[in-house]
């Protein structure tokens, strides 16, 4: 049923692609939004970086639309009894783009040198977890892990963790070697030109591992800074595919029959993302629970959905995304709906009369430019209670430290990007381990020991049924704590020219299967 | 002999400015919240990382001990790596040196020529002439990314005369004579952006001059020999202007830039002001400098050279100056 469900969704939102059959040929121009720096997927989480690189590599496992892990370089997979030792079989015949052939020590050496080192998010999410790394032939890798962990297949894609080449790496600093600027990969396109703040061109592989595949020639990954300028690059035809549209522009693609969107709740980089308030519970003004239950009972969510996102995406159910759906535990927050009067009762039980000019208190939020909509819109819905809430957008970098270095704010907006498990996208929002200097940790300085053992717990069986309901348990506690505000799931829109079919815009090698009607 | 001495003395005094701009900046960019290391390392880095990184980039010294080296490094020529492309500032520079030229050097000279020719028009015209100056002095206050977005949906999407983005065809390769004519026409979008509010500021100023030199004796000496008032207004007029239009074409290098940096974002024009913007997010400091330092020496030479210029269009200034 959901399997039918969505592929309705698909055709509706004009993705049918299985109808006709793809032919070969064709240029893509792709527009990206900032100049990678470099082409090594396997160093960094940058999106700007994956959004290009990862077209030249592949990982063990990919993800599908649904985000089930589906074979790459892995052809197949087995699971001990216990959940603690994964045996990998990799596809024959892959090489690499240089004609060297692909082998499991190309794994090993990936993980052990470079991801487990270099790349933030699989050395927070894999570091504790993998045990050894054993190559017994060179198609078998083994992954012995230290206990039993069910998200391990969702982290192993080629966002997470792309394979590089042993051959060319081994032995120098993977941050300064020369092929991250020339790749050498498996992937379904080969490395050609890269002119830095203008265009990375990339080339059909044709001995490609999956038969048949890629279909296009060449795909240009164009530089284009604005979202202005990307949408409108759409519209005059100078790119083909972009793979995020501003909420505002959205309306106006699609009224166009030459163009096509999609929405999917994972982009490039990432996805099942949350627009969260956070509360910095050290600061003694958000840490009574009334105070934090009264800004949410003052919020209109729905406003926020209407005016800032134009209707994409949904008010939070729940703390956990709606796209984890076996983790999601719906209706949670229900009890929140806006209710002003119930927040102005809140505030004076916590002893905050509204002074002359009627403000009871003042806080500060931080939040990127980005969320500056969002940022008005909770000023306005809170003055009506009597909180002062002033705005203080700041760039990356001065966010990062004032947020997770210096811990100098009262509150803070930042989307939470679930992932494809909770494990590595909701956990480190709420565990006590995770409180300190890591840029989108434990922001809100949450402790309770018993939301650390459920997901300890959760982590450690690969039954959904059993960790949907220690999730759910999770929800329960944090949703009546509010150490966070959830306040609206957001999706990524896609769109490309009409033309062009089968761009996969949850996954990083988003043209493996694109191909161009003619 | 006099023109040497006054280049000399301005290129001593320059080195001076530039030495305490460097110092400015350097001050500047080091007090600005957050570090390369938040900006480098990545989400979800441990402090572990974050040390890694400050490690790798010796942004653990003391900062009088970077700054020392900074200055010493600069003066062998040597401007450092940059942390986000892990490749030489002035490599990066070059790169974009040539994109950034043109639309600078191709926005001032129509704004020159537009500008001194619709100023003296202008200035020669009691009625038609107010019109001219006050759509000027509105060119000159529109803001360059407003008047950006406008030619970019009339010229580019609606009459489809030019492409919106971009240096060059992402398409095919072009090369010789071809590619020139790609990326002129690219570049025409870009350049005209620019060139509306430098064009407003340039007619303002040879209007205003004008009317003042209109008003002299000259004019009135040269009407009463039966001089056409057009070859007076061409011929007298005109060379009078032209000192002061020089002089602020080359003080314009500095604002031109300001403009670059937004032109560049909404064209994605591969130039220094991307590189800049790009550097500021992402607390590059050695590129940040590195640009900055550019920018400073191009000024302080830009305005030695109107000294220069100044005297060759008008030798009463040179002869001012005494021996």
């Amino acid at each position: 049923m959901v399997r039918l469900l969505s592929t309705l969704l698909f055709c509706l939102t004009g993705i049918c692609a299985a109808q006709q059959v793809p032919v070969r040929g064709g240029v893509a121009v792709i527009a990206v939004a900032a100049d990678p720096g470099h082409l090594n997927p396997a160093i960094s989480t940058g999106s700007h970086v994956h959004a290009v690189a990862d077209s030249v590599y592949n990982a063990l496992v990919e993800l599908d639309r649904d985000l089930r892990p589906q074979p790459d370089l892995a052809q197949r997979w087995t699971i001990s009894e216990g959940g603690t030792v994964y045996t990998f079989h990799l596809a024959p015949g892959v090489r690499w783009h240089d004609g060297t052939a692909f082998s499991s020590g190309d794994v090993k050496y990936t993980f052990e040198e470079v991801l487990l080192k270099h790349h933030a998010r699989t050395k927070a999410g894999l570091g504790n977890v993998l045990a050894a790394i054993e190559t017994p032939s060179p198609d078998v890798v083994v992954f012995r892990l230290r206990k039993p962990y069910g998200a391990l297949l969702q982290l192993l894609n080629v966002t997470e963790a792309a394979i590089l080449p042993k051959h060319l790496y081994q032995g120098s600093d993977p941050l300064t070697n020369p092929a991250n600027l020339k790749p050498v990969g498996t992937g379904p396109f080969k490395f050609d030109s890269y002119r830095t703040d203008q265009q990375i061109v990339l080339v059909r592989n044709p001995s490609y591992f999956k038969p048949g595949l890629p279909y296009l020639d060449r795909l240009v990954l164009r530089i284009i800074p604005d979202s202005n300028a990307q949408t409108l690059a759409l519209q005059a035809g100078e790119a083909d595919y972009l793979g995020s549209v501003n909420s505002p522009d959205v309306e106006r693609l699609r009224a166009r029959s030459e163009l096509v969107t999609a929405q999917t709740a994972f982009g490039t980089g990432g996805g099942n993302c949350i627009t969260t308030l956070g509360f910095n519970l050290d600061r003694p003004a958000v840490a009574d629970l009334r105070v934090r239950q009264a800004i949410a009972l003052a919020t209109d969510r729905e406003q926020i959905l209407r005016d800032v996102q134009f209707g994409l995406g949904k008010v939070a159910s729940a703390p956990i995304s709606s796209g984890l759906t076996w983790a999601h535990a719906s209706g949670t927050l229900d009890r929140y709906q806006p209710a002003p009067q119930r927040a102005i009762d809140l505030l004076e039980a916590a002893g905050l009369k509204a002074g002359a000019d009627g403000i009871r208190l003042t806080i500060d939020l931080l939040h990127f430019p980005t969320f500056n909509r969002v940022g008005e819109v909770l000023r306005l819905n809170l003055a009506r209670v009597g909180i002062r809430l002033v705005l203080k957008p700041l760039d990356r970098a001065a966010f990062i430290e004032a947020v997770f270095g210096k811990r100098a704010f009262d509150t803070n907006i930042i989307s939470y990007c679930n992932g494809a498990d909770p494990d590595s996208g909701v956990r480190r929002m709420y565990v006590s381990d995770n409180i300190g200097s890591v840029p989108f940790s434990n922001a809100a300085g949450y402790r309770n020991p018993e939301v650390d053992r459920l997901f300890v717990q959760a982590a450690q069986s690969d039954n959904y049924d059993e960790r949907g309901r220690q999730y759910a348990a999770i929800q329960r506690i944090v949703a009546a704590d509010l150490p966070y505000w959830w306040l609206v799931e957001t999706v990524v829109t896609s769109a490309w020219r009409t033309k062009y079919q089968g761009f996969q815009p949850w996954s990083g090698q988003v043209a493996e299967r694109a191909w161009l009607r003619p | 002999m006099k023109t040497l001495t006054t280049v000399l003395r301005a290129l001593a005094s320059g080195l001076v400015a530039w030495l305490l701009i460097q110092s400015a900046i350097f001050a500047l960019v080091q007090s600005a919240p957050g570090g390369p290391a938040a900006a480098l390392a990545g989400d979800f880095a441990t402090a572990e990382t974050q040390a890694a990184v400050t490690r790798s980039f010796a942004l653990d010294r003391p900062v009088t001990v970077q700054y020392a080296s900074f200055i010493w490094r600069m003066g062998q020529g040597d401007w450092g790596l940059s942390y986000h492309f892990r490749r030489p500032v002035l490599e990066l520079i070059g790169e974009r040196l040539l994109p950034t030229a043109m639309l600078m050097l191709g926005a001032l000279l129509i704004a020159v020529a537009a500008g001194r020719f619709l100023g003296l028009w202008a200035a020669a015209r009691p009625r038609g002439g107010a019109v001219v100056a006050a759509a000027a002095a509105v060119a000159y206050a529109l803001p360059v990314f407003w008047v950006g977005q406008l030619l970019v949906l009339s010229l580019g999407l609606e009459l489809k005369w030019f492409p919106l983005s971009g240096l060059s065809d992402p398409r095919q390769d072009k090369t010789g004579w071809s590619a020139f004519l790609d990326v002129a026409w690219h570049a025409a979008l870009p350049v005209l952006t620019l060139a509306v509010q430098q064009a407003g500021f340039f007619t303002t100023l040879v209007f205003t001059k004008a009317r003042l030199e209109i008003g002299k004796g000259y004019v009135r000496a040269a009407q009463a020999r039966g001089i056409p008032n057009a070859s007076i207004l061409w011929g007298h007029v005109a060379r009078n202007v032209n000192p002061q239009l020089a002089t602020a074409a080359l003080n314009r290098v500095g604002m031109l830039f300001t403009g670059a940096v937004l032109v560049e974002t909404l064209y994605a024009w591969p130039g220094l002001g991307r590189l800049l913007a790009a550097a500021i997010l992402n607390r590059d400091h050695p590129v940040l400098l590195g640009v900055f330092g550019l920018i400073a020496m191009t000024v302080i030479l830009s305005s030695a050279a109107a000294d220069v210029v100044q005297g060759w269009l008008d030798p009463r200034i040179a002869a001012d100056r005494g021996p």
